[in-house]
C-alpha cells in the first residue's frame, strides 16, 4: 500500500504540473488543484475511517531495511493533524477559488508546496527529512505571507523570514547535535542512544528544539511575527496557518520531545513544568494583547497565540487525558478559527476593511454571516453547547486530574479575558445606524456559494462537535499510546 | 581539527552580534549567512574522519568519512541559498516601498 | 419526556422561520401553556430523560416539588408579561424571550451540573441579546456589562463543577464536596449578593421597561434556586449573610429617586429575605424562603409594571419629575398600593404569608429583629415612591400617552392573582406539601406584620426631607468597570511593547533561548 507517500507526492506533482500548465493553458489550473486536494483528502479519510485495521502503518522508502530506510509513518497520533488536514485542505482551496484573482498559478504552486511540507512533517520518522520538510513549509509560508504584495505584507514576510531563519538555525543545530550524540537521525533509533547522555546535554538539546520550533508555533515571546503576518495575507493563508501550520509545528515538537526524550526524562527534569508555565504565560499574554487590537485579523492572530497556550498547557500535563484534550483542542481550534477567518473574509467583502470600527453595521447587511460569527466567537469563549466548551472541559478536567489546580484556574481566567475582546467584535458588527435611511443597502454584496460553504460547513461541524464531542475523541483517543510510550512508536517500524 | 569547534562558536557569535547590532538590512542578512555558514562548517567537521575517503562503494576502502552529515550539509546549503534569495528579494521590494534599508524604520506593523 | 423548558426553546427555533409578530406571540403563549401542563403531568422525582456528554450521563428532566413550584410561577409570570407587553414586545424580543424564559425554566428541571451550567450560560447569552440594541449605545454598554459579569460567575461555577467532578467523579446536581467557594461566587453574582449586585440596578434601570418587567423575575431567582440546590452548610451563616443583604439593599435604595433603580435595589433586599429562609435549617423557613421567591416575582413584577406604566404615560421615571398622579392614573395608583402593601408584608396581602413562614422558622432574635427592620425600610421605601409619584404636589406632569388596554389588563390580572393567593394559606401548604403548625392569622403574627408598615408610616414625615428625590444619572462607573478600565490600561502597555522593531523581536527570541539554557545550567 503506497497511500502515505502519495499524500506527499500528489501535491508535489501538482506543483510541477502547475508550472507547466501556467505556460500552456491556464484554464486547467483550478481543476488540477481541485482534483489533487480532493485526492489528498480522500487518502486522509481513508486512513481516518480504516484506523482500526490499517493503523499504525509504516512505509519504507526504497524498501531498505527499516533502520536504514527513510520511514514514513502513520499512527493514531498522526490522525490528530490528519483530522485537521481532512477538513482544511479542501475547504481552503474551495474558498481561495474566488479570493485569488491574480497570479493563480503561483499561489496554488506555493499552496501545494505547503501541503507537501505539512504532510511530510507529520508523517516522517527521520530528523533529516523532518528538517527538509520543515524548511519547505517555512519557505512556502514566507512566500505566501508576501503574496499580496502590499507594504505590510512584505514587511511582515521579511520579519517572519528573519525570525524563522534564526530559529531554523537553532533547529538545525539541535539536529546536528543529536546526530553527534547518537550517530543516527532515525527517530526510532535515537531514543535508546540518547538515554545514555548526561542530563544537561539532553536539556540543552531540548532548549534548541524548543526555540527552533517555538517561533513557528508562536509561543510568547517568539510570537511577534504572527499578528504581523496575519494582517496582510489572503484569508486562505490565515486559515491554513492557524488551523494547520502552527499546529503541525507544535505536533512535531511534541513528538520529538516525547518520543526522543521520553516522558520520564521530561517530568524529572522540569521540562514539562517549564512548558506548562510557559503555556500559561503565552495564553494570558495573547489574551491581554488581543484586547487592544482594532484590526480584526490582528486580533484573531493574538487569539490564536492564546489558544495555542491552551494546547501547550494540555500537552505539557504529560497524562493521556492531557494529550487527548490538547489534541482535541488543536483540531477544534482549527475548525473554529478557520470558520471565523472564512466568515471574517466574507464580512470584509461588505466592509472593505478589517478595521473593527469600519465593520460597524454589518449585521444589517449580512445577517447570516454575522450570526455565524457570533456563534463561533461564543464557542471560542467556551459557552456550551458549542464545541469550544467540549475542549475547555477536556483540558480543565485533564489539568485538575493531574493535580494542577492553578493552571486550571488560569484557563478559566483566560476564557474570561477572551470574552472581553470577542464581545468588542460582536458589538462592533452589531452596531447599526441611528438613521434608517442611511442604512445603505448598496453595500450589500452577493456571496458566491464557494465563499459561504466553508464557513457554514465548519460552523456546522463546530455545533455537531459541541453536541457529540465523542466523534472527535473517538478518533484521537489512542493518540497518547503512540506519544507517551516510546516503545509503541519504535515497534511500529522495528517490529516488536 | 581541534580549533574548528571554537572557530564555529566564534563565527556563530559574530553572526548573531551582527544581526543584533546592524541597522542595514543587507548587513543583517550577511550576519545570518555567517551563522548559517558556521553551522554548515560544523556539519563538515563532524563528518570528518582522519584518512577517510569518500564512501563510493565501487572501490575497496579502509575508512570512509561519514556521508550523512555531508548530505545534510548539502541540503542545508541549498536551503540557505534559497532563504537568502527570498530575503534579498524582499529587501529589494521593501526598499522600493519604504525608500530605506534601515530596519528600524520599517515598522508599519506594531501594537 | 420533554423537559418543561424545551417547548419554549423549540418555539424559539420555530420562530426563526415564522416572521409574523402575531404568530410568534401566540407560539410563545402556546409553548408556555404546554410547558405548564408538562410540569403538572409529568411524574415527580423520577429521571425522565437522559443524554450523554463524553461518558457522563446528563439528566435532562427530573421534576422535584420545589422545581415544579418555581417552574409554575416562572411560566405563569411569563404569561402575565405576555399580556402586559402585548403591544410592546418586538418581534426579535419575543424570540429571545422564548430562549430566556425557556432556559430559566429548563434549568429548574435538570439533574446534573453540565446541563445546569449549559442553561446557566444560555440565560446570560439570551439576556445579553434581549438587552442589546443596535442603535442605543447605552444599551450596548449595559449588555456588555451584564454578560461579562455573568460569564465571570458562570466560569467560576464551571471551575467549581470541575473541582467537584474531579473530587467525586460525579456530576449529579447535589451539594458539592469540593470547590464550594467557586460555586458560591458564581451564585452570588447571579443572585446579586451585596457587592456583586451592581448589575441589577444598572441593567433594570436602563433597558426598556417591558423587558425589565420580564427579566427581573428570572435571573436572580435562578440564583436563589441554585443557592437552594447547591449550598448546604452545617451552620446558619448563610442566613446572616441574607440579613446583611436585606438591610444593605434598603440602605442602597433609600437615597435614590429613579423609580426602577429603587425597585432594583429592593430586589437585592428581597433576595436577602429568601437567603435568610433558605439558609436556615428548619423546613418551615426554607419553604418560606421559596414561597417568598414566588411572591416576590409577583409583586416585583407588579411594581415594575407600575413603573413601566408611569414611564409610558408620562415619559418620566425619576421621582423628582413626578407627582400628583393619583387622579390621572387611578388604576396604576391602586396597583402601586397593592404592590407596596405586599412587599411590606402587610397582613392579607401577598408577601405576608411567606414572611410569616420565614419568621416562624427563625430561631434567633437577631435575625427576627433584623428582618423586621428590613421590613420597616422596605415599607418606608415604597411609601416614598407612592408619596412622591402619586400624592406630592411638587410636580404635575401631563399624560402624554394613554397606556393600552393590555398593560392595564396585565396589572389587573397580576393584582387579582396576588390577592387570591394571599388569603389562602391552605393552598400554599398543599403546593409545598407541608403542614407546619403556623397560625398565620393569629393576633400576634398579624401584629408583627402590621408593625413595620405602621412604623414606616409614622417615620416617613420625619425622614421625608432626607430622602426626598433628586435628579440622577443612570450610568455611573462602579468598582467593576473601574477594574476593567485599569486592566485595559495595563493591556495597552502590553500591546505597545510590540514596537514593530525586528531587532527587538530577534533579541526576545535569543533571550528566551538564553533563559532556557540558564535555567537548565543553574538547576542542573
Amino acid at each position: 500500500m503506497h497511500l502515505p507517500i502519495l499524500l506527499i507526492l500528489i501535491p508535489l506533482f501538482t506543483v510541477f504540473s502547475l508550472g507547466l500548465f501556467a505556460f500552456f493553458s491556464k484554464k486547467y489550473i483550478i481543476p488540477l488543484v481541485f482534483t489533487s486536494s480532493l485526492a489528498s483528502t480522500a487518502i486522509i479519510f481513508y486512513f481516518i475511517f480504516n484506523r482500526e485495521t490499517r493503523l499504525p502503518f509504516s512505509y519504507n522508502l526504497g524498501s531498505w531495511q527499516p533502520d536504514l530506510a527513510i520511514n514514513i509513518l502513520v499512527d493514531h497520533y498522526t490522525l490528530v493533524i490528519f483530522a485537521a488536514m481532512g477538513l482544511m485542505i479542501l475547504l481552503s482551496v474551495i474558498y481561495s477559488l474566488t479570493e485569488i484573482t491574480r497570479n493563480k498559478a503561483k499561489f496554488y504552486l506555493l499552496l501545494n508546496v505547503l501541503f507537501v511540507g505539512i504532510a511530510g512533517m507529520v508523517m516522517t520518522a527521520d530528523l533529516f527529512n523532518f528538517y527538509v520538510f520543515f524548511e519547505i513549509t517555512s519557505i512556502s509560508s514566507y512566500a505566501l505571507v508576501a503574496y499580496n504584495d502590499k507594504d505590510i505584507s512584505l514587511e511582515a514576510a521579511f520579519k517572519y523570514l528573519m525570525l524563522g531563519t534564526v530559529s531554523a538555525v537553532f533547529l538545525l543545530l539541535a539536529i546536528i547535535l543529536t546526530y553527534m550524540a547518537t550517530g543516527t537521525l532515525n527517530m526510532v533509533l535515537i531514543p535508546e542512544r540518547l538515554g545514555n547522555l548526561p542530563v544537561l546535554t539532553r536539556q540543552i538539546l531540548i532548549a534548541f528544539y524548543l526555540i527552533g520550533l517555538g517561533v513557528k508555533f508562536a509561543i510568547v515571546p517568539l510570537h511577534t511575527w504572527l499578528p504581523d503576518a496575519y494582517v496582510g495575507v489572503p484569508i486562505t493563508y490565515n486559515v491554513l496557518s492557524s488551523a494547520l501550520i502552527i499546529k503541525t509545528q507544535f505536533f512535531v515538537l511534541m513528538r520529538i520531545l516525547y518520543i526522543l526524550f521520553g516522558l520520564n526524562f521530561l517530568q524529572d527534569n522540569m521540562i514539562t513544568t517549564i512548558l506548562l508555565v510557559w503555556g500559561i504565560f503565552s495564553m494570558l499574554f495573547g489574551h491581554a494583547a488581543a484586547f487592544q487590537q482594532n484590526n480584526l485579523k490582528r486580533l484573531l492572530g493574538y487569539s490564536t497565540i492564546a489558544q495555542m497556550g491552551y494546547v501547550i498547557i494540555a500537552f505539557s500535563l504529560g497524562t493521556p487525558a492531557g494529550i487527548v484534550a490538547g489534541s482535541f483542542h488543536m483540531v477544534n481550534h482549527g475548525i473554529m478559527k478557520g470558520a471565523v477567518f472564512f466568515a471574517a473574509g466574507n464580512l470584509h467583502k461588505a466592509a472593505g476593511s478589517y478595521q473593527l470600527n469600519k465593520m460597524q453595521g454589518l449585521a444589517d447587511i449580512m445577517p447570516k454571516t454575522s450570526l455565524i460569527f457570533v456563534l463561533l466567537l461564543l464557542s471560542m469563549v467556551g459557552i456550551p453547547p458549542l464545541s469550544g466548551f467540549a475542549s475547555k472541559w477536556l483540558i480543565l478536567e485533564a489539568a485538575l486530574e493531574a493535580g494542577y489546580l492553578l493552571p486550571g484556574f488560569m484557563i478559566i481566567l483566560g476564557s474570561f479575558l477572551s470574552l472581553g475582546y470577542y464581545l468588542s467584535i460582536i458589538i462592533n458588527i452589531y452596531t447599526g445606524e441611528k438613521d434608517l435611511s442611511k442604512k445603505s443597502s448598496a453595500r450589500a454584496v452577493g456571496l458566491k456559494i464557494n465563499e459561504i460553504l466553508p464557513a457554514a460547513a465548519l460552523t456546522a461541524v463546530c455545533i455537531i462537535l459541541g453536541l457529540y464531542p465523542a466523534i472527535l475523541t473517538g478518533l484521537i483517543d489512542r493518540a497518547p499510546e503512540f506519544l507517551l510510550e516510546q516503545l509503541n512508536y519504535i515497534n511500529i517500524i522495528i517490529g516488536g | 581539527m581541534i580549533l574548528v569547534f571554537p572557530a564555529i562558536a566564534i563565527l556563530i557569535s559574530m553572526g548573531i552580534y551582527a544581526v543584533l547590532t546592524q541597522k542595514n538590512m543587507i548587513r543583517i542578512i550577511i550576519g545570518i549567512s555567517i551563522v548559517e555558514s558556521a553551522i554548515i562548517l560544523l556539519l563538515g567537521a563532524i563528518s570528518y574522519i582522519p584518512d577517510g575517503v569518500a564512501p563510493i562503494l565501487d572501490q575497496p576502502y579502509d575508512t570512509v568519512v561519514d556521508p550523512l552529515p555531508q548530505a545534510l550539509g548539502l541540503t542545508a546549503v541549498v536551503i540557505n541559498a534559497s532563504t537568502t534569495a527570498i530575503m534579498l528579494a524582499l529587501v529589494i521590494k521593501l526598499y522600493n516601498r519604504y525608500q530605506t534599508l534601515d530596519i528600524h524604520e520599517i515598522r508599519k506593523l506594531r501594537g | 419526556m420533554l423537559n418543561p423548558g424545551f417547548p419554549l426553546l423549540l418555539a424559539a427555533l420555530l420562530g426563526l422561520i415564522l416572521k409574523a409578530r402575531k404568530i410568534r406571540y401566540f407560539l410563545t403563549a402556546g409553548a408556555l401553556i404546554i410547558s405548564l401542563i408538562l410540569m403538572f403531568a409529568l411524574p415527580q422525582d423520577k429521571i425522565l430523560t437522559t443524554a450523554s456528554f463524553f461518558d457522563l450521563e446528563l439528566i435532562l428532566n427530573y421534576i422535584s416539588l420545589t422545581s415544579r413550584n418555581i417552574g409554575l410561577i416562572f411560566g405563569l409570570f411569563a404569561l402575565l408579561v405576555l399580556v402586559y407587553g402585548y403591544s410592546l414586545l418586538s418581534l426579535a424580543s419575543l424570540n429571545l424571550l422564548n430562549i430566556f424564559v425557556g432556559s430559566s425554566i429548563a434549568i429548574l428541571f435538570v439533574g446534573d451540573y453540565i446541563s445546569f451550567f449549559f442553561f446557566w450560560e444560555l440565560i446570560s447569552v439570551a439576556a445579553f441579546f434581549l438587552i442589546y440594541d443596535k442603535v442605543e449605545e447605552k444599551l450596548r454598554y449595559t449588555a456588555e456589562y451584564y454578560i461579562i459579569i455573568h460569564v465571570l460567575g458562570g466560569l467560576s461555577l464551571l471551575f467549581g463543577i470541575l473541582l467537584n467532578y474531579n473530587f467525586t467523579g460525579e456530576i449529579i446536581l447535589a451539594p458539592p464536596e469540593a470547590g464550594l467557594l467557586f460555586f458560591i461566587f458564581g451564585i452570588a453574582i447571579k443572585l446579586g449578593f451585596l457587592g456583586f449586585h451592581v448589575w441589577i440596578p444598572k441593567t433594570y434601570a436602563a433597558i426598556p421597561f417591558q423587558l425589565a418587567v420580564l427579566m427581573a423575575a428570572y435571573t436572580s431567582k435562578v440564583g436563589v434556586y441554585a443557592l437552594y440546590r447547591i449550598v448546604e452548610l452545617e451552620t446558619n451563616i448563610v442566613a446572616y449573610f441574607g440579613l446583611l443583604n436585606a438591610l444593605g439593599g434598603i440602605l442602597l435604595a433609600i437615597f435614590h429617586s429613579h423609580l426602577r433603580i429603587i425597585i432594583s435595589y429592593s430586589i437585592i433586599s428581597q433576595i436577602g429575605y429568601m437567603i435568610v429562609g433558605i439558609g436556615l435549617s428548619s423546613q418551615i423557613a426554607v419553604t418560606g424562603g421559596l414561597f417568598h421567591l414566588i411572591n416576590h416575582i409577583l409583586y416585583k413584577g407588579l411594581l415594575f409594571m407600575m413603573a413601566g406604566t408611569i414611564c409610558y404615560s408620562t415619559g418620566f421615571e425619576n421621582l423628582s419629575d413626578l407627582g400628583n398622579l393619583w387622579k390621572k392614573t387611578p388604576l396604576t395608583f391602586l396597583a402601586g398600593i397593592i404592590a407596596t402593601l405586599s412587599i411590606a408584608g402587610f397582613p392579607f396581602f401577598n408577601g405576608y404569608l411567606s414572611k410569616a413562614l420565614i419568621k416562624a422558622g427563625i430561631d434567633s432574635q437577631l435575625l427576627y429583629y433584623g428582618l423586621q427592620l428590613a421590613g420597616v425600610g422596605t415599607s418606608l421605601l415604597f411609601i416614598k415612591v407612592l408619596y412622591f409619584a402619586f400624592l406630592s404636589k411638587n410636580n404635575d406632569p401631563d399624560i402624554v400617552k394613554i397606556p393600552p388596554l393590555s398593560m392595564k389588563l396585565g396589572m389587573v390580572l397580576i393584582s387579582a392573582f396576588m390577592m387570591l393567593t394571599a388569603w389562602n394559606p391552605a393552598a400554599v401548604e398543599r403546593l409545598f406539601q407541608i403542614s407546619p403548625d403556623v397560625a398565620y392569622f393569629s393576633s400576634s403574627s398579624i401584629l408583627s406584620g402590621v408593625l413595620p408598615f405602621i412604623t414606616a408610616l409614622l417615620l416617613f414625615p420625619l425622614l421625608k426631607k432626607y430622602i426626598s428625590p433628586h435628579p440622577e444619572k443612570v450610568f455611573q462607573r462602579d468598582f467593576f468597570s473601574k477594574l476593567g478600565y485599569s486592566f485595559i490600561n495595563l493591556d495597552k502597555k502590553i500591546s505597545q511593547i510590540h514596537s514593530g522593531d525586528l531587532i527587538r523581536y530577534l533579541s526576545w527570541s535569543l533571550l528566551a533561548l538564553l533563559v532556557l539554557l540558564l535555567i537548565f545550567l543553574l538547576a542542573g
